[in-house]
């Protein structure tokens, strides 16, 4: 049986539902969970959770928890990637506060824009020490990282390392299924091909098949535009749609800081037209870290009746909306059913230990996949999953004003990419040069003076630059 | 639900096992199966072949037949293609003709002057296919079973841009072999094999992830297992890799073991062992043409004996992948088949462009390539010197142009190993002039 190690397995709502997926499988109901956090209390706490969800779905795992991360990789099958690294507190805060002062707003900031440069300096060296301890451990493991920002890490760890890897995200999934609502059609029927980079991939074909031949539905989505029924949440993929012609993978308040158009600082009116969500991430940090509270709780005391009035009291004082609310106390109050969740983890392992044949959307290096994006860059394909290996598929060109938009954000990648396994940090200064958010906010020295400023304030969290 | 047309359905075997293998698919149980031949006798047999199955296990499909290509295709969703251009007739000149100037192919429908004529005289009539599928059945996607493959295929690809796949059984079939070899069910073996069609190799043959090679190089010891395949064996202890299609077939694609009469008959043929080789006997020039000239013959036996129940068909699907291919278009449940598709940026040591045979995913967005990067050099240079007669055969077919068919065969590698510029530039007349009637594409005096 597989032994699957959890790299950051404190991130327990995420392990949760991985846990429940994989061991929902009766190929692998058997599997060794290797759990590994450096924080001990979260490590124990999912261990428990793991546990639960065993009992629950009646499966019969080995469960193993480590703080050494050695332990958790050696003779592992299959590492899974989950962690972050400075935490929303002092780093998320950092990398929204100091950008701030010189004017520079962000709503993520885990993809791109000075924010995601500097989580990805934080982040690359530690999923690259995982990628050496692999090499030593379990050289033919297979390496799937959910950690951001995406596109920088899967670059730069197949820049630095040989272990055979794949990048994961449920934007695609989760974007089709949104839009199947919209134009209300069930996800059921509808076809897609979807290509581009993490975060910013576009729906090449949106389609059906009726009694009367193949359906394009890039209509129904133009009605909603033309009927007004665009979601107040979702106006600037709408927005994008109707300038590129292509729907675009992940979310509104993400892509209005990967582009310069949404978010300037004369121009308060576009947040308002536009509906930007300012520092959403701090947002949704804050209603996590109250969810978890509530969560833990019920992990600790399952006899113990959630209360939900006083769930909502609370996660309403830190800015929660309906639908934040209504997750975490489903969770909290239903903790032991098990739902497969649509994170393509548990089919990837599934799928190279049976063969069985799946379609995922992976990231994964640019060696001929996409012909008008940089070779080796990270892009997100369709990849053919069975016993034979995770196998991208070859989309070819993708059309020009998508690989151009896709450009600007893989200019800023590959310089951070660079930063980040040169330790130049001249580098640095070009990453946040070419963003094209902050570029079109800051001046030069601006941009030279921020990167300073962060890096002093992220001190030992960032290795030595040079 | 789905239209699936077969052209050249006069073509038993083949008929016999897509259709059986369509009618044990439970998600086609709706289809519509549309037999087309041009010989009237023949097409009324499959017919009633597919017909009796039908009814035999009380299906729901719907078979129809016609002579009319036009109205066979029209609203198809998968067009399926088995006929062969000029029969038995044109590929007993095949054989025949290039003998007379040394040349002895053992099956003659691949490459070498047979390939090439083979493929002059079927790319014509693909074409114009794909032409009338541009007018009636503008989505239809082409499987292609009509060797020689990767010609055929180039040719569809730079003279229509349909979607197609082109569609053999030699990796399915190696590779259940190899796992015997290996003495590793078949389930539990996994591979990539990439190349050209019949002359793909396995880069990796595996068990999990142990590599069974060591396993092969040990079983090869074996005077039996050798006896049954000794030209491939002899190309993998020398190439490093086994390759895909048989040693009859992978003795003419390369110069080294059939370059004169007395070589094949004194050092080739001996080195056969196994009495399951007979169907290209034993690599001898023409075996396969005798192999078909006798199967033409018992066909009208082994037809009737279906039909009166002497002879069961299987009630298992075969391992061809067209109707897995078709399954996984209509139910968008992902298959994985090696599929013969147009290079563009598939295997890059390879031509831009030529036909590989590679790894594809098949679901509903149609017959997707995964991309394979570097062949080891050696294989990208032995396939190399098969596509270059393959790329003048698709030069010639297009352009209309004699010339380059002359010089296609000048770059085969078993001719040009046998004769001189003036002997090859003899035959390549010399077989013109007597296939004419097939070969609208030139003007020939």
């Amino acid at each position: 049986m597989a032994k699957i190690a959890f790299i950051g397995a404190g991130s327990t709502v995420f392990a949760k539902n991985l846990l429940g997926d994989i061991l929902s499988f009766p190929e692998l109901a058997e599997s060794t969970i290797s759990l590994m956090d450096v924080d001990e209390a979260r490590l124990n706490t999912t261990r428990l959770v793991a546990e639960r969800i065993a009992r629950a779905v009646g499966a019969h795992p080995k469960i193993e928890a480590h703080t050494d991360r050695r332990a958790a990789l050696d003779g592992a099958n299959y590492a899974i990637s989950m962690f972050q690294i400075g935490g929303y507190r002092p780093s998320t805060v950092i990398d929204f506060e100091i950008p701030k002062k010189y004017g520079l707003r962000q709503t993520i900031a885990d993809t791109l824009g000075i924010g995601g440069v500097m989580r990805a300096l934080r982040t690359i060296p530690v999923l690259l020490d995982v990628a050496h301890d692999m090499e030593e451990l379990c050289p033919d493991a297979t390496f799937l990282n959910y950690v951001n920002p995406m596109a920088m890490n899967m670059w730069a760890l197949n820049r630095g390392s040989k272990i055979k890897n794949v990048g994961l995200c449920h934007s695609v999934q989760g974007t089709s299924e949104q839009l199947a609502r919209d134009i209300g059609v069930p996800i059921g029927e509808i076809n897609y091909i979807c290509a581009g980079i993490n975060h910013m991939a576009f729906y090449l074909k949106f389609e059906r098949k009726t009694a009367a031949g193949v359906e394009n539905l890039y209509p129904l989505i133009q009605q909603v535009i033309t009927d007004g029924r665009v979601p107040d949440w979702n106006r600037v993929r709408y927005e994008m749609c109707k300038r590129l012609g292509y729907f675009v993978t992940e979310s509104s308040e993400h892509f209005s800081e990967y582009t310069p158009w949404f978010i300037k600082r004369d121009r308060p009116d576009l947040i308002e037209q536009f509906n930007v969500p300012l520092d959403e991430y701090i947002r949704r940090c804050e209603v996590q870290l109250a969810g978890w509270e509530v969560t833990k709780a019920t992990i600790e005391n399952p006899d113990v009746p959630v209360d939900r009035d006083k769930v909502r009291e609370k996660l309403l004082a830190v800015g929660a909306s309906e639908h934040d609310i209504h997750w975490i106390s489903e969770m909290a109050t239903n903790f032991d059913q098990i739902e497969q969740s649509h994170e393509y983890g548990s089919y990837i392992i599934h799928s190279l230990e049976t063969g069985v044949p799946r379609v995922v959307y992976g990231n994964v290096a640019n060696n001929g996949l996409i012909d008008n994006l940089p070779q080796g860059c990270t892009v997100e394909v369709p990849v053919l999953v069975d016993k034979s290996g995770l196998q991208p598929t070859k989309i070819g060109s993708l059309p020009p004003q998508l690989a151009a938009v896709m450009q600007t954000n893989i200019n800023v990648q590959s310089l951070a990419v660079e930063a980040a396994l040169t330790k130049k940090r001249e580098h640095i200064y070009h990453a946040a040069m070419m963003d094209p958010h902050t570029a079109a906010e800051l001046d030069l020295q601006q941009i030279w003076n921020l990167v300073d400023d962060l890096i002093d304030a992220h001190g030992s969290m960032l290795p030595q630059y040079h | 639900m789905a239209k699936i047309t077969l052209i050249g359905a006069g073509s038993y075997v083949f008929t016999r096992n897509l259709c059986n293998d369509i009618l044990l698919t439970p998600a086609l149980q709706d289809c519509t199966i549309t037999l087309m031949d041009i010989d009237p006798l023949r097409l009324a047999q499959a017919r009633d072949l597919v017909q009796f199955l039908v009814e035999r296990r009380g299906l729901t499909a719907k078979v129809e037949a016609t002579l009319d290509r036009r109205v066979a295709v029209s609203g198809a969703d998968y067009v399926i293609t088995t006929f062969q251009q000029g029969g038995l007739q044109a590929y007993q000149q095949d054989i025949d003709i290039p003998l007379k100037y040394g040349v002895g192919q053992c099956v003659g429908d691949t490459l070498g002057p047979g390939g090439v004529f083979r493929a002059l005289r079927t790319i014509p009539v693909l074409l114009d296919l794909c032409d009338e599928l541009d007018d009636v059945a503008g989505d239809a996607l082409l499987l292609n079973y009509v060797n020689p493959m990767a010609a055929n295929c180039w040719a569809v690809s730079a003279g229509s841009g349909r979607p197609f796949v082109g569609l053999c059984h030699s990796v399915q079939g190696t590779s259940e072999m190899l796992a015997k070899w290996a003495g590793v069910p078949y389930e539990q073996v996994n591979f990539l094999c990439a190349g050209i069609n019949h002359q793909s190799f396995f880069l990796q043959f595996l068990k999990g992830k142990e590599d069974l090679y060591p396993a092969l190089r040990e079983a090869i010891k074996d005077p039996q297992i050798y006896g049954t395949e000794p030209v491939r064996i002899e190309l993998m202890k020398y190439f490093g890799y086994f390759v895909t299609e048989s040693s009859g077939h992978a003795s003419e694609y390369a110069p080294y073991f059939r370059k004169t009469a007395a070589m094949i008959e004194n050092e080739l043929v001996p080195a056969f062992k196994s009495p399951s080789d007979h169907w290209f006997d034993y690599g001898r020039t023409g075996g396969y043409l005798r192999h078909c000239q006798k199967t033409a013959q018992n066909m009208a036996g082994e037809f009737q004996g279906v039909l009166d129940g002497a002879r069961e068909l299987p009630n298992q699907r075969s391992h061809e992948y067209g109707s897995a291919i078709i399954e996984a278009m209509e139910t968008n449940i992902p298959a994985r088949v090696n599929g013969n598709v147009p290079n563009f940026g598939v295997i890059t040591n390879l031509p831009e462009g030529c036909t590989v045979e590679v790894p594809c995913l098949v679901d509903a967005n149609g017959v997707q390539p995964v991309v394979v990067g570097d062949l080891p050099p050696q294989l990208a240079a032995l396939n190399r010197t098969n596509i270059n007669v393959q790329e003048l055969i698709v030069e010639a077919s297009l352009s209309g142009s004699s010339e380059a068919v002359y010089h296609a065969v000048m770059l085969d590698p078993l001719t040009a190993a046998v004769c001189t510029l003036p002997q090859i530039h003899a035959m390549v007349s010399e077989m013109l002039a007597a296939q004419k009637q097939w070969l609208p594409q030139f003007s020939i005096d």
